[in-house]
């Protein structure tokens, strides 16, 4: 298809209209998705040559889609209400404050380090899902632990949930891992800074950012240092994991070594052993079922997945054949989450901390959360579907390079793959769709391959923490669902000017001849 | 005592989620045996269900 400005525009209709009923008239994430989605239908068929075979088959790819997101929100749901039922969320909150009672620091251990090193290890949502609520615990608002955790763990999704989107880059680039390490670490390293400093400024404003501005040069040091030197020497499965850990290790000692709270802490030592239980135990699961080959060669076989057939527009854009996206149940994050939780409720009922009726309690509790969140994340991943088979998202991204010329292109193209990851919501999904075509367009331009898809990759892990599926999945977590609409626009105003300080520093690198 | 409408909100979504986990796999298997016929019937309840969520939700 033509690409010219009225295209552009009817390709970027439903992403348009969702911004626009979610942000203007603060719709919830299940209605905006269910209108964007028959919007989507629409244009498709009307303009993009799409047909009822590729809108039944794209509605059936989707839905493994989007089971692969859900099992993460349903079971990361399923323990935090069931830590919250517990009380054990209400006294690590108290523990935290009685360590320490300034916020930056705070805002630094749990809307920092802590979803970074579980992004490092997990990802899919996972990190804003278990710490927005510990923010809460602590005494900030919901909306403030959502922009914490979601702008705190973005520098460390591209080498988070082990490497998986970087990985997603070789494979589309065919390009050497230690080729594109140092520029993507490079600049996630330097991102990993403005966000630290971003999240005590949204903890405790500008005094906040001030007061903590050495503790968060020195952590980022250890971020940024650790992942450019465990990804250079291809290592980067626990680029983010490692340097994380270290650095959560480091801030406990400078909290405890200053304690600026005299008060003595209003919890004992067993209950707060007992309220770390279940990190401790995704912590000690996630690496287990990661790191041990046997489970992921011997549980990784039960897999469920339907293969499907060339799908075909009439203005001829082919999507070949091939599998769905398989779910792996036994190794699945969301198994992994629902594994731990079962183990805390075991421990807690032998503690006398919950009782049996209580999980038919949390069970419900989990199911009715989940409601509204479920609709939205079918109705995003079926829109997201059907643009990538009808080209819809490809006229976007080449709409977007072909406007802008060589020495304006860096500065675009990390907002190439914040779109995708926005509109996919993931940053693997991005660059699958346009790690490619960024290759070739710098190679065109005569722009150096490695820094711009470097850019796409770090773009693609700003977009992500603003992709309103995992905005929905936040707001789950903390108690604001159907007010979607109003967090999305606090954290697309951080995202958006991540992308952009991302741009710069691109053009900027470009410039100097850097890569 | 006014009876309480079953075309609401919280139903139509409990609909809908059925809808969407149900669907996809028989409106596949529709698809690849060539039943046209249900595999329009199928799609259209997808349709139906998502116009009812975006009416019926506040």
């Amino acid at each position: 298809m033509e690409i010219n400005l009225f295209t552009w525009f009817l390709a970027a209709g439903p992403i348009i209209l969702f911004l626009v009923v979610m942000l203007g008239f603060k719709w919830g994430g299940s209605r905006a998705g269910a209108l964007s989605w028959l919007a989507t239908v629409l244009v498709a068929l009307i303009f993009f040559g799409a047909n009822f075979e590729l809108i039944a088959y794209t509605y059936s790819k989707a839905f493994f889609l989007s089971l692969d997101v859900l099992l993460i929100i349903w079971t990361a749901l399923f323990l935090f209400i069931l830590t919250e039922q517990a009380g054990t969320i209400t006294k690590i909150g108290n523990w935290l404050t009685d360590l320490t009672t300034d916020k930056a620091m705070q805002g630094i251990f749990l809307g920092w380090l802590f979803p970074s090193f579980l992004q490092g290890m997990g990802g899919f949502g996972v990190p804003v899902a278990v710490a927005a609520p510990l923010l809460v615990s602590t005494g900030f608002n919901p909306i403030q632990a959502l922009v914490m955790s979601s702008v705190g763990h973005a520098w460390g999704v591209t080498f988070g949930s082990m490497a998986s989107s970087y990985q997603s880059m070789l494979a589309v680039t065919n390009l050497p891992g230690e080729l594109l390490a140092p520029a993507t670490s490079l600049l996630l390293g330097i991102l990993a800074f403005i966000s630290g400093l971003l999240v005590t400024f949204v903890a405790d404003g500008f005094k906040g950012l001030k007061r903590a501005f050495f503790t968060t040069a020195l952590i980022s040091a250890i971020l940024a240092g650790g992942q450019y030197l465990l990804s250079s020497s291809g290592l980067w499965i626990i680029a983010v994991t490692v340097p994380a850990l270290v650095a959560l290790i480091v801030t406990f000692l400078i909290i405890a070594f200053r304690k600026s709270s005299k008060t003595p802490s209003r919890i004992s030592q067993k209950d707060l052993l007992l309220s770390l239980l279940p990190y401790v135990i995704l912590v000690t699961l996630t690496l287990v079922f990661n790191l041990v080959g046997w489970f992921k060669t011997t549980l990784g076989q039960v897999k469920f997945e339907l293969f499907f057939p060339e799908i075909a527009t009439s203005l001829g854009d082919v999507t070949p054949a091939g599998p769905g996206r398989a779910i792996r149940l036994l190794t699945h994050p969301g198994s992994i989450i629902f594994l731990s939780a079962m183990i805390t409720y075991l421990v807690f009922n032998a503690a006398g901390i919950l009782k049996r009726n209580d999980l038919s309690v949390i069970f419900k509790r989990t199911v009715k959360s989940s409601i509204n969140t479920t609709i939205a994340i079918f109705t995003m991943v079926g829109i997201a579907t059907i643009m990538s088979h009808t080209k819809m998202t490809e006229i976007l991204a080449l709409g977007i390079s072909r406007a802008f010329g060589r020495s304006v292109f860096p500065l675009v193209s990390p907002f190439i793959g914040a779109l995708g990851a926005f509109i996919t919501g993931s940053n693997s999904n991005s660059n699958v769709l346009f790690a490619a075509l960024q290759m070739r367009t710098a190679e065109l331009l005569g722009l150096s391959v490695p820094l711009i898809l470097a850019a796409q990759t770090a773009g693609g892990a700003m977009g992500s923490m603003m992709a309103p599926a995992k905005v929905i999945l936040g707001c789950a977590t903390v108690g604001l669902i159907n007010k979607e609409g109003e967090v999305i626009s606090k954290i697309l105003i951080y995202g958006v000017g991540l992308v952009l300080f991302t741009g710069i520093l691109v053009m900027v690198i470009n410039r100097f001849g850097i890569f | 005592m006014e009876k309480k409408s079953f075309i609401n909100s919280a139903n139509i979504s409990r609909i809908s989620i059925a809808a969407d986990i149900v669907i996809p796999f028989a409106l596949y298997y529709a698809m690849i045996k060539n039943s046209d016929v249900i595999a329009w019937v199928l799609l259209g309840i997808v349709v139906i269900t998502r116009l009812a969520l975006v009416i019926t939700t506040k």
